[in-house]
């Protein structure tokens, strides 16, 4: 670019004090420049001359640096921020109290202050690492992110399985990103039609496949409901540009060749079964619906606010329930709430009530839907679905969880935020990134060949005769 | 004639909604089509031009995208929401009204007793 024009825009680019906004905003006056330019070169001018005349056109830097300055600033995201951090600190709480607590608990809960402060820091370092990413960068390099995490499950697969670190508990940490990955890849096919949605679809298959094969039904079931809404608002949008409607009913098309594939297989059947049983464990508590069984029970005595002097002492007084003679699951006729971390908030609601696990309840769906709500209403489209791919999975998550820690034990889930030292940093590193659009939204910038959101109107011409 | 700046000042993001009424448009077809419109009367600057169309895209009125133009380079287009649409309607409105009264005044004369 000549010196002139440059110098020109040196001079605006001086008083743009947030630096991701800068080269942004001059991009698109150095294009205006150079039109400008041109347009003054074909009227007869001189390069030199059309320069001159050119930038001058263009107004006072100063001014102009300063106002856009004005307009564009980072957004930041305090209130997100701390009910996350605010959350993972309850989380801390929690999971360090229930591991002091005597009984048959303290084997389950072995969470040191160290390590659970030290999983806060490190959550809190990670979601800020996030909240500071440029977002679009992800979005640029959004099929190397997809062949990424594919390669790295085969790695972890490869190395790991079937260690005691490959459990689900650890294998659900990384799979925790593949509703994220699938979204980010599912942006990458846009206006390019008919290949581009299959593309975008058949991208979700292996990452599926994979979680049948561990196998991990809460994440299949995360991954299958995300990937659909996801694809379906994007379809919604015409995103691959070949019609709304069109491009509405393949995507439909494929949780009916799903069904229709897993009813052949006979996993249907077997799925609706555990449906009946996650809704009526009774029907077969010993077996497959005892924990559901054991859940209820918990409930039947859970006040709505407990006060005990002595921790200890509630373990002995409320943990322990009476099960079914003859289990093979349980000795001594007894068995404790907290056997497992994921059982964490039925354990808040025997120790304290069932108040204050609503309340926790509670944050943590104003903290999701304060997410979702202001992630749709973001203009920057891929912003978009990185935060529903993000508020989706965490919501299930905490949907499932609730579901299953009163009694309808359909899918098994840790509480986001609350249980687990590294699915905290986890779903921090989340809950950042998500954060990250909203603070970017000003200056985020889509690619060139966006899909045109031409609105349709109606033109009523009256003319008189 | 160059309309005087202050009375520009005002009504320029009701000229720039309009102009996208007609269709999505880049910075600087918008300068050159209301020169064009305005008979040479407004030779709106870049500088203005910028931070009043990020303006209105920060209160939704109208939202970017990127496009290459028809010269084959990439290009920043502003398009109308329905959001901005109303502004536009109610703008439009209150301009008339002024104007009317202006043309009310203006036509009844000197007329002090």
């Amino acid at each position: 670019m000549p010196e002139r024009m440059q110098s020109y825009l040196e001079r605006v680019q001086e008083q743009i004090r947030w630096k991701r906004a800068r080269p942004v905003l001059i991009q698109e006056l150095a294009r205006h420049l150079e039109d400008q330019r041109d347009d003054f070169i074909k009227e007869g001018k001189t390069p030199e001359e059309a320069e001159r005349l050119a930038v001058e056109d263009m107004g006072d830097p100063v001014a102009v640096g300063t106002e856009l300055d004005r307009i564009h600033h980072p957004r930041p995201q305090w209130g997100l921020l701390g009910l996350t951090l605010a959350l993972a600190a309850v989380g801390v709480f929690l999971r360090v109290t229930f591991s002091q607590i005597g009984g048959d608990s303290r084997a389950y809960f072995t969470h040191t202050l160290e390590r659970a402060l030290l999983s806060l820091g490190l959550g809190t370092a990670v979601m800020l690492a996030m909240y500071f990413l440029d977002v679009s960068r992800l979005v640029r390099h959004a099929r190397a992110l997809y062949f990424a995490a594919l390669a790295t499950t085969v790695l972890f697969h490869l190395l790991f399985y079937p260690t005691y670190f490959y459990s689900t508990y650890s294998i659900s940490l990384t799979l925790a990103f593949y509703p994220l990955v699938y979204a980010l890849w599912l942006y990458s096919f846009r206006d390019k039609r008919w290949k581009g949605l299959f593309l975008s679809i058949f991208g979700g298959v292996p990452l599926a496949m994979y979680l049948c094969r561990i196998p991990y039904g809460a994440g299949l079931f995360l991954l299958l409901f995300s990937g659909l809404t996801v694809t379906l608002y994007a379809a919604g949008r015409d995103w691959f540009g070949v019609g709304r409607w069109k491009g509405l009913w393949a995507v439909l098309a494929v949780p009916a060749v799903l069904a229709a594939y897993l009813f052949s297989r006979g996993y249907l059947s077997s799925f609706l079964g555990r449906v009946q049983i996650a809704l009526h464990p009774e029907l077969d508590p010993k077996c497959r619906g005892f924990i559901g069984s054991i859940l209820r029970m918990f409930w039947e005595d859970v006040p709505p606010l407990r006060h005990y002097g002595n921790v200890g002492a509630a373990i002995h007084a409320g943990a322990r329930v009476r099960v079914y003679t003859g289990s093979p699951f349980v000795s001594e006729k007894t068995v404790p709430v907290g056997y497992s971390h994921d059982y964490l908030p039925a354990s808040i609601a025997v120790q304290w009530g069932w108040v204050p696990l609503l309340v926790l309840l509670a944050a943590l769906a104003v903290l999701l839907l304060w997410l979702l709500v202001k992630g749709l209403r973001q203009s920057y489209l891929p912003g978009r679905f990185v935060v529903l791919a993000v508020a989706l999975t965490l919501g299930l998550q905490t949907l499932f969880s609730a579901a299953m820690n009163f009694g309808f034990v359909l899918f098994s889930a840790s509480l986001p935020l609350i249980v687990g030292n590294r699915q905290t940093v986890v779903n921090m590193a989340l809950i950042g990134l998500a954060l990250s659009v909203f603070r970017g939204d000003s200056i985020a910038r889509e690619e060139p060949n966006a899909p045109l959101r031409q609105r349709k109107r109606l033109r009523v011409r009256i003319e008189y005769q | 004639m160059e309309v005087e700046k202050s009375l520009a000042g005002g009504s320029m993001s009701l000229l720039v909604l309009k102009l996208l009424e007609g269709g999505d448009l880049y910075g600087y077809q918008m300068i050159e089509e209301l020169r064009r419109r305005s008979d040479d009367a407004f030779r709106l600057k870049a500088g203005t031009l910028y931070p009043l169309l990020h303006g209105l895209e920060e209160k939704g009125l109208v939202t970017a995208y990127e496009k290459t133009a028809e010269s084959g380079k990439s290009r920043r287009y502003y398009h109308l929401t329905k959001q901005g649409l109303g502004a536009l309607r109610e703008k439009e409105s209150a301009w008339n009204a002024y104007a009317r009264a202006v043309g009310r005044v203006l036509e009844g004369g000197a007329c002090l007793a």
